[in-house]
């Protein structure tokens, strides 16, 4: 039921941006300002960067919203869908992948505990995130946070899915030890 | 698969953005008005452009049929009776610069249509008078003569603004030119992060029609050898790249619509050389290596010419151009690159005409890249070029 009204609202509001209504095209930029500024904020580790690109997003949002199909996804399944691939091709033009030495020798994740993980606050996890190498951060973020496939991150990078799957790895290896050494400085 | 690690991050930071006040409405609005302006012009500008060029085109057309002289045996022109506005004009033309009783029963030849105006012998006006004040003796001498008459000089009607039909210009129909050119624009210095050249060759590589695909490619491309011999290389710190303006030749066929509308088409070869500076954190001395793009290209455009004076022409037009790589070589390693690539033609140019069927001509251009370029060159890097060619075109 909660489904169906949310489905019914974000329709409306979609509807009614698709006119030309500049009171619904507020909201929807007030309601989604905020996840779209994180998500850029994720991806580029750039607080001025984020806040450029979560323009162009809304005004490719705007520029698409008649496209959105309700059925198929949430507004704000939708929203992040396109924000996401904004950010992408900016990575991309931006040459910001690095695709090197995916035949590394792997490394032990030391995976910090649980107990103590939930006492790091979430904008020191956001700086470790942001401070990810460019391509890690972006693979990292696409399977854990936006949970994409290997195979989804494949096709939306150029790479195999192998590689994905070693960026990943080293993404997860990267952050476990900063993790556990803020644990450790911290006495958590 | 997610570990037990990716899903204490997601849950940490899952709903972050709760409590975040960002965002700024009013400029929002600003910067989306003055987007939706910018996308309105872009629409706007090719609909208009396109809707000039039909208009251009079919005033040219339609000119032309209208001015198309009515031909009589070995396809010299007719101007006597056959033209509705020759009912005035003409007696006195035929009398003044060609003596009805010097040249009777006198069978047209070639040379009569390039009489100079100065061997001629000026308008006798009281001769004109008194002929459009007897109608029937005119008609008749007309219809009677017609057929004899020495086609008047071109030249004679151009100088003296007559006002009897002037029958256009023999202008070719075809034109064939072979050229030659170069950027204009000096050296382009790119540094370029090893990753950067990395994920265009391995992007190429895996996609070699700029699509995604998971299976192997059809003309499994791209390079001959491994990536890059020294890709893998992690001791490599940087690759720097000196860009060359591209060295260009072709060869034009040009199809003439009308005086002043032509297409022009053909196949133009470039070359892009570029030198590629890679820096190890291992050595002291850089490698240099040398990488060559080869292109054929083909253009499609409508020139139209602007004016013409003499023997001189100044001509503007614009057009596409499609090009495809035939052959790519950087150091020892042969690239392949699947993709075609569109461009956009801005050009403009001078003509001067040696002989009747000769000319030689100049030609400053820009064009604009639109489809994407894994090989890195001097193009990838400033997709609007400048360029100027020489050449020589045969008129047939």
């Amino acid at each position: 039921m909660k489904d169906k009204n949310l489905a019914n609202h974000d329709a409306l509001l979609a509807a009614k941006c698709t006119k030309g209504d500049n009171r619904a095209r507020e909201q929807l930029y007030k309601d989604y300002a905020a996840r779209v500024y994180m998500l850029c904020m994720r991806y580029t580790g750039d607080s001025t960067l984020a806040e450029d690109l979560m323009q162009d997003c809304f005004i490719r949002i705007f520029d698409n919203i008649r496209k959105y199909d309700s059925n198929k996804a949430s507004l704000k399944t939708w929203i992040s869908r396109i924000t996401v691939n904004l950010l992408i091709d900016h990575l991309r033009r931006n040459k910001k992948f690095t695709f090197l030495s995916i035949d590394e020798q792997r490394l032990d994740i030391v995976e910090p505990e649980y107990n103590s993980l939930i006492h790091v606050p979430q904008d020191v996890i956001l700086k470790m995130i942001a401070d990810l190498p460019d391509t890690k951060r972006t693979v990292f973020n696409l399977y854990c946070l936006e949970n994409y496939t290997h195979k989804e991150i494949a096709e939306l990078l150029g790479i195999k899915e192998k590689t994905s799957s070693s960026i990943l790895y080293k993404a997860r290896v990267i952050l476990a030890d900063r993790v556990n050494a803020y644990i450790k400085e911290k006495g958590l | 698969m997610k570990t037990d690690f990716d899903k204490y991050i997601s849950d940490q930071i899952q709903n972050i953005e709760e409590n975040l006040q960002v965002g700024n409405w009013e400029k929002f609005q600003t910067d989306y008005a003055r987007h939706r302006r910018v996308k309105m012009v872009r629409l706007i500008t090719p609909a208009v452009a396109a809707a000039a060029a039909i208009i251009v085109l079919l005033f040219s057309v339609s000119n032309n049929i209208d001015n198309r002289p009515l031909l009589l045996r070995n396809n010299y022109p007719l101007i006597a009776d056959n033209t509705p506005t020759i009912h005035v004009e003409i007696p006195a033309l035929r009398k003044d610069f060609k003596p009805l009783r010097e040249r009777k029963n006198h069978e047209p030849t070639l040379s009569d249509n390039y009489f100079s105006a100065d061997s001629q012998p000026q308008i006798d006006t009281d001769a004109l008078i008194r002929e459009k004040s007897e109608p029937d003796k005119f008609e008749h001498a007309t219809k009677k003569d017609s057929i004899h008459q020495p086609i008047p000089s071109y030249d004679y009607f151009e100088t003296n603004n007559a006002t009897a039909y002037i029958p256009p210009k023999d202008s070719p129909k075809l034109s064939i030119g072979v050229s030659g050119g170069q950027g204009l624009a000096g050296y382009n210095q790119v540094d370029l992060p090893i990753g950067a050249f990395q994920y265009r060759t391995s992007y190429a590589e895996e996609n070699p029609r700029g699509g995604i695909s998971h299976e192997q490619p059809r003309d499994s491309i791209l390079m001959e050898k491994p990536v890059d011999n020294f890709s893998h290389n992690n001791n490599i710190e940087e690759i720097n790249y000196k860009h060359r303006p591209p060295i260009t030749f072709g060869i034009s066929l040009g199809i003439n619509f009308t005086q002043r509308l032509a297409l022009i088409t053909g196949l133009d070869y470039s070359l892009y050389l570029s030198e590629k500076v890679i820096s190890y954190t291992d050595k002291l001395s850089n490698e240099i290596q040398q990488q060559q793009l080869h292109y054929l290209g083909l253009p499609l455009r409508l020139n139209y010419t602007i004016y013409s004076k003499n023997s001189f022409e100044w001509y503007a037009g614009g057009g596409v151009k499609v090009e495809k790589c035939i052959y790519a070589k950087s150091g020892t390693t042969v690239l392949k690159e699947s993709n075609f690539l569109l461009s956009v033609l801005l050009t403009t140019g001078i003509q001067y005409k040696i002989t009747r069927n000769f000319s030689i001509y100049c030609e400053p251009y820009c064009s604009h890249l639109f489809s994407d370029t894994r090989l890195p060159s001097y193009r990838s890097e400033n997709p609007l070029e400048i360029s100027a060619k020489l050449g020589i075109r045969v008129n047939l």
